[in-house]
């Protein structure tokens, strides 16, 4: 038997439909994406050379600008992206794996397995999250990789409690149970039968994951607990903040880079909504509002409604 | 759902929003509006002097944190070393005097001091104040260099105090004049000095009244039995969370005293060019500190050609908005030593501290250390020239200048790499040697001969693997060494001077540190409600509130407009 | 009753790891902060000043373990050390007040955004398809991707540097007392830091509430309900009243958690002297009493509110766990 992708959908009475926001939404990321990994040959400048005179306005040479210390933004933000693009996917594809191999795991596995996992996961949970996260940045060696590796412990137990509560649901389910009567081994049934069932919820996840990664890094970096030399949104941010841009009124400084990150993190919003869209928005707004606070609290319960499509409803 | 019932959802809604709003409103329309700060606003001097973070009551002047009311507007030392003048001012004491042998100071003090308690100041204050010190390791002031040299100290009458060392040490006489004096009738009471919070304390100094204290701000009101005339009633602080909360607060106009603003041309003057103005004189200077136990950097040649290679005016550029000057080869700036400082010595040694990118580059080629084709120098015996400088987070103005240092090093083969790392590390990696390159800013100080002591001389070496906070560079001379030694035995100002040039043309020989620029004391004054402040045209006193001790010597000149 | 013991022992748990964590990394990193602060004082303290600080500050040279227990000694007969950056005043005196001043920003801050982003949610879902709906939604949500201290940063310079209508910053301008006066002061300091964190959550609750009402109104929902025989009202009310209004009571815990837990950038650009902004102090000054003091604060009042939360939960109705299958 094969197994069937799933997809939720309410008793028939919406199709799925992308709406526009999405798709604009995905071609702006795309756009980012390239922007970064092309920015070697798209930066009119190097971004860590004075490439004129400081606090020049948005100019025909300088399409945003220069910093104060006379560093070109249009270049700093093309390489800028790289690091803190870099960062959000690392720390998502990191949170987003952890999640999975732990929740699945658990889930699947049950016994003495899960509740040590569950154990794991909802002391991770519970700990304040932020104070966490800037005790261990400040006193480890600054620098993206730190960043990473702190995002990533705080934030992986969101999705093992996520993953494991839909790994659950789905455990139970016919096809699981025949694919280990046919001798499947567990490993296999994981990876082929429990887990591209999630494909939504993980997409989704890892999408959350990206928002929060980029956010996180930039006030990390902000508040001094990145590494200043190297340049990214959130440092580049720390600078225009060190070098009182916004009193000496060059606001180019400040707001580009702020625009980049809130224009990454609403564009992958708008698409992890319009994924979503077809979810339960009951469900929606229990995850946003515990993804909003940053906590969870009822820890082993929630569990993902999730409806065949092809079953009469 | 009907459009009723949808309605009634919404109306519900919109009610508790608006219900909310309507009493923020009501209540924030009670508020004082503007920039009123409350009710001695008018009254009290607003200053900026506290660290960010909230505050509490705790005033003792010995703790290492010791902040800056503390010792800057409660408690007084015996004399005020003033940069701005090059004199010692008579303070608590009038004179201060050695014996023919030079190991007997006596310190002659004001008849005329009372406690804010009304308790008379005595001698026995201060003796009480020196034993404390020495009874107590855990208590930080002036005077700790010295105490180990002292063999006693005694009040032979009210006025009169005799502090005996073992031998002749002529700086001793700068440190006792610097410590400042607690009541003996307050302090004999304490039961562990070092963890005394002191939350009312009995001082001398002006501001002694703690009108209203709370974790955001406190205001110390005039102390009534001040021995000068004070005409500001008080003074109003507060802690914010950082620079540039400061930096809005200035622009506002609700600080009457502050430090440091950015680009004050642009962003503060302009506001009110009739009231704002600022004032940042030179008294020290910041040098680039190498490892010298680290190979080529052990060289002085080496150590000359890197000092060619910078672009002192870009640094000064970029960290303080072109606000400052180069810093000559003696490391000592004219604004704060202008007594010692000797303009021969400066002259000849000016090559040394001026760009010239060609000369650096033929002086490390003639050294042995030939570029190899990536454009980095090897030394003769093949390791490369290749070191990180470490400067701690969030010193911007550090890090800027050492990236510069870092770009303009590099460009003439010696590839250096910045590194910012946490405070505590970077002490940690200084302070026990093993560190590459790091900047160092001299201490205020009224003398230079701590820096030089500390700069080149065998007293103050320490091997790697021990601490060494003044020598973090290891470098010693034996000639500069002698002459420090030949300096302390000098009693004589005039000669002191003439001494004090030899050390001088010894440093800029060698330049154990490489001198980089003057770094300014920030400082800035607002005249609408206040007046009397230093600045430029009458430069009486440091208009830095950095510097501890020296706003005493201000805050009798302020006025009311 | 079991299960609340055992949510209280897993609370211990949790607690435990944070006040392992806390203690141990600040630690393993290289320099301490008596050395560092003694030689920031320059030439002054020799090797004799340095030990008795190291000792005050509380610092020694024992194994971490062994360290590490006498810290749950001195938890234990409730003595939080001096604070070495305000040395030498009690941690707990450091502390005092701002808890209350976290919670206070923070309780405004969301009830305000909530009944706003609820507000327009509603109205969105009522007009849905309009240019409201279409509009609205995604430029809050546009306006909340931007991190915290952007916004707060551009509402300073714009509205308290440039129009001078708010202070710059900080809880309060005039010495605290029990007065009209005072209270109308601290709310004009809070305006901004509120608005702040309105702006940046506010379109998540538009959003919630929008997709809340539209499940509610969804025809066959409706239809169900009036074969059930119930009429339209009750039960849109009932189950509007339940998902799209009333802050569930777990809520209520993760909003505590989440206030204490994450409002470090608000205040640090205001100087809201709540703990966020005493922990970033600390964390800076490598204060490790007041770190360690701070984050046993935060996390017990975390782990407490979702306590409470675990036990009105089982109290008011052990049916409604949310399990649908």
């Amino acid at each position: 038997m094969t197994a069937t992708l799933v997809t939720v959908r309410r008793s028939g009475a919406r199709r799925r439909r992308i709406p526009v926001i999405a798709i604009v939404g995905l071609a702006v990321l795309a756009a980012a994406c390239l922007a970064a990994l092309l920015a070697p040959w798209l930066a009119p400048y190097p971004p860590d050379v004075p490439a004129g005179a400081g606090s020049q306005p948005p100019s025909l040479e300088h399409p945003l600008g220069t910093t104060t210390q006379g560093f070109d933004v249009l270049s700093q933000l093309l390489y800028g992206a790289r690091t803190s693009l870099g960062v959000g996917l690392a720390v998502a594809g990191i949170t987003t794996v952890m999640g999975l191999a732990i929740g699945v795991i658990a889930a699947y596995r049950g016994g003495w397995t899960d509740s040590v996992l569950s154990l794991l996961t909802n002391v991770f949970l519970v700990l304040p999250g932020l104070p966490l996260i800037v005790v261990l940045a400040a006193f480890l060696p600054p620098g993206p990789s730190t960043i990473i590796l702190v995002l990533s412990i705080t934030g992986w137990a969101f999705g093992a409690r996520l993953f494991r509560s839909q790994a659950l649901s789905l455990r139970t389910r016919e096809f699981v149970a025949a694919a280990e009567t046919a001798g499947m081994g567990r490993l296999r049934v994981m990876g082929t039968q429990i887990v591209p069932n999630m494909a939504s919820i993980i997409a989704a996840f890892v999408v959350n994951q990206v928002v929060f990664a980029i956010t996180a890094e930039a006030s990390l970096e902000f508040l001094g607990l990145g590494d200043p030399t190297t340049i990214s949104w959130g440092t580049m941010l720390f600078w225009a903040q060190t070098g009182s841009a916004l009193l000496l009124g060059n606001w180019w400084e400040f707001v580009f880079p702020g625009l980049a990150i809130a224009l990454t993190a609403s564009m992958l919003t708008f698409v992890n909504y319009a994924v979503d869209e077809t979810s339960s928005p009951r469900l929606q707004a229990r995850e946003l509002v515990h993804r909003f606070l940053g906590t969870g609290t009822r820890s082993s319960s929630l569990i993902t409604p999730v409806r065949r499509t092809d079953a009469s409803s | 759902m009907t459009k009723t019932q949808r309605s009634g959802l919404a109306r519900r809604s919109l009610a508790g929003v608006l219900a909310l709003s309507a009493a923020v409103a009501m209540t924030t329309a009670c508020a004082p509006a503007g920039g009123s700060e409350g009710k001695s606003a008018t009254t009290a001097l607003s200053l900026v002097a506290e660290p960010p973070g909230g505050m509490t009551r705790t005033f003792n002047p010995f703790s290492p944190t010791a902040r800056w009311a503390a010792k800057s507007a409660m408690y007084e030392p015996l004399m005020i070393a003033n940069p701005a003048t090059g004199k010692d001012e008579p303070w608590l004491a009038t004179d201060a005097t050695w014996d023919a042998a030079g190991t007997a100071l006596t310190v002659t003090l004001r008849d005329d001091v009372t406690w804010s308690d009304g308790e008379p100041f005595t001698a026995s204050d201060v003796a009480f104040t020196f034993q404390l010190m020495i009874d107590n390791e855990g208590l930080v002031g002036p005077a700790d260099e010295v105490l180990a040299r002292l063999t006693s100290v005694e009040a032979t009458d009210d006025s009169t105090v005799v502090l005996t060392f073992g031998e002749p040490f002529a700086p001793a006489r700068d440190a006792v004049l610097a410590q400042f004096i607690v009541p003996e009738h307050t302090w004999s009471d304490v039961a562990d000095p070092t963890t005394f919070p002191d939350e009312n304390p009995v001082a001398t100094g002006p501001y002694t009244v703690i009108e209203n204290f709370s974790a955001q701000m406190y205001t110390l009101g005039r102390n009534p039995n001040y021995w000068q005339k004070l005409e500001v009633p008080a003074l109003s602080l507060r802690s914010y969370s950082g620079n540039d909360q400061i930096s809005a607060e200035v622009a506002a106009g609700n600080i009457d005293w502050g430090g440091l603003v950015p680009d004050p041309d642009k962003t503060f003057v302009p506001r009110d060019p009739e009231h704002n103005h600022y004032w940042w004189p030179q008294t020290r200077s910041v040098s680039l500190q190498v490892n010298t136990t680290k190979g080529a950097l052990g060289d002085a040649g080496v150590r000359r050609a890197l000092s060619m290679a910078v672009d002192r005016e870009r640094i000064i550029d970029q960290a303080v908005w072109g606000k400052s000057d180069p810093a000559n080869a003696t490391a000592l700036p004219e604004g704060g030593f202008s007594t010692w400082l000797d303009a021969d010595v400066v002259d000849e040694y000016s090559d040394a501290v001026t760009l010239d990118v060609d000369a650096a580059a033929a002086l490390l080629d003639d050294l042995g250390y030939a570029e190899d084709s990536d454009g980095v120098r090897h030394a003769p015996d093949g390791t490369a020239l290749e070191y990180s400088i470490v400067i701690p987070t969030g010193w911007s103005d550090w890090i800027t200048a050492a990236q510069v240092v870092a770009q303009d090093l590099t460009a003439v083969g010696v590839k250096v790499e910045l590194q910012t790392i946490a405070y505590d590390s970077w002490a940690d990696e200084v302070y026990n040697g093993e560190f590459d390159m790091t900047l160092y800013g001299m201490p205020s100080s009224p003398n230079p001969y701590s820096f030089y002591l500390g700069a080149m001389s065998q007293e103050t070496l320490a091997p790697i693997g021990t601490q060494s906070v003044v020598n973090a560079h290891r470098f010693a001379d034996p000639e500069a060494t002698q002459l420090l030694q030949d300096y302390t035995a000098i009693t004589d100002p005039d000669a002191q001077v003439a001494a004090m040039a030899g050390i001088e043309a010894r440093f800029a020989e060698l330049l154990p540190l490489i001198p980089l620029y003057n770094a300014p004391d920030f400082g800035l004054y607002t005249t609408t409600r206040f007046d009397g402040f230093p600045n430029e045209d009458d430069p009486y006193a440091p208009l830095s509130l950095q510097l501890p001790q020296k706003s005493l010597l201000v805050f009798p000149h302020l006025r009311t407009v | 009753m079991l299960l609340l013991l055992r949510r209280l022992g897993f609370y211990a748990i949790a607690l435990l790891i944070a006040i392992a964590v806390n203690f141990f990394v600040p630690r393993l990193a290289p320099g301490d902060p008596a050395s560092a602060l003694v030689a920031k004082l320059g030439t002054g303290a020799d090797q004799a000043s340095l030990e008795s600080l190291r000792t005050a500050y509380g610092l020694t040279d024992d194994p971490l373990g062994v360290q590490f227990l006498q810290y749950l000694g001195n938890l234990a007969t409730g003595d939080f050390g001096l604070s070495i950056s305000r040395f030498p005043s009690p941690v707990t005196e450091v502390i005092s007040g701002s808890l209350g001043w976290t919670v206070l920003l923070g309780s405004v801050a969301l009830i305000i955004a909530y009944l706003l982003g609820s507000t327009l949610g509603i109205v969105a879902a009522w007009y849905r398809g309009s240019w409201f709906d279409r509009t609205v939604p995604p430029v809050l949500i546009f306006i909340g991707s931007f991190p915290y201290f952007f916004l707060a940063l551009l509402l300073v310079y714009v509205f308290a540097v440039g129009l001078g209508w708010f202070p710059i910053g900080q809880a309060y301008s005039m010495p605290p007392e029990w007065s009209w006066e005072f209270v109308g002061d601290v709310l004009w300091h809070m305006t901004l830091p509120v608005t702040t964190v309105v702006l940046v959550t506010a379109g998540t609750w538009t959003l919630n509430m929008r997709n809340a009402m539209m499940s509610v109104t969804s025809e066959d929902y409706l239809a169900l309900a009036e074969a059930k025989g119930l009429s339209v009202r009750a039960v849109v009310f009932r189950h509007g009243a339940r998902n799209a209004l009333l802050p569930s009571v777990t809520l209520l815990g993760g909003m505590i958690g989440a206030v204490v837990g994450g409002q470090v950038m608000v205040e640090i650009v205001f100087s809201y002297p709540g703990v966020g902004m005493i922990l970033m102090n600390a964390v800076s000054a490598h204060d490790y009493p007041l770190i360690q003091t701070l984050f046993l604060i935060i996390t017990v009042t975390v782990l407490a509110a979702n306590f409470i939360v675990d036990i009105v939960y089982v109290l008011l109705d052990p049916r409604t766990r949310e399990v649908t299958a």
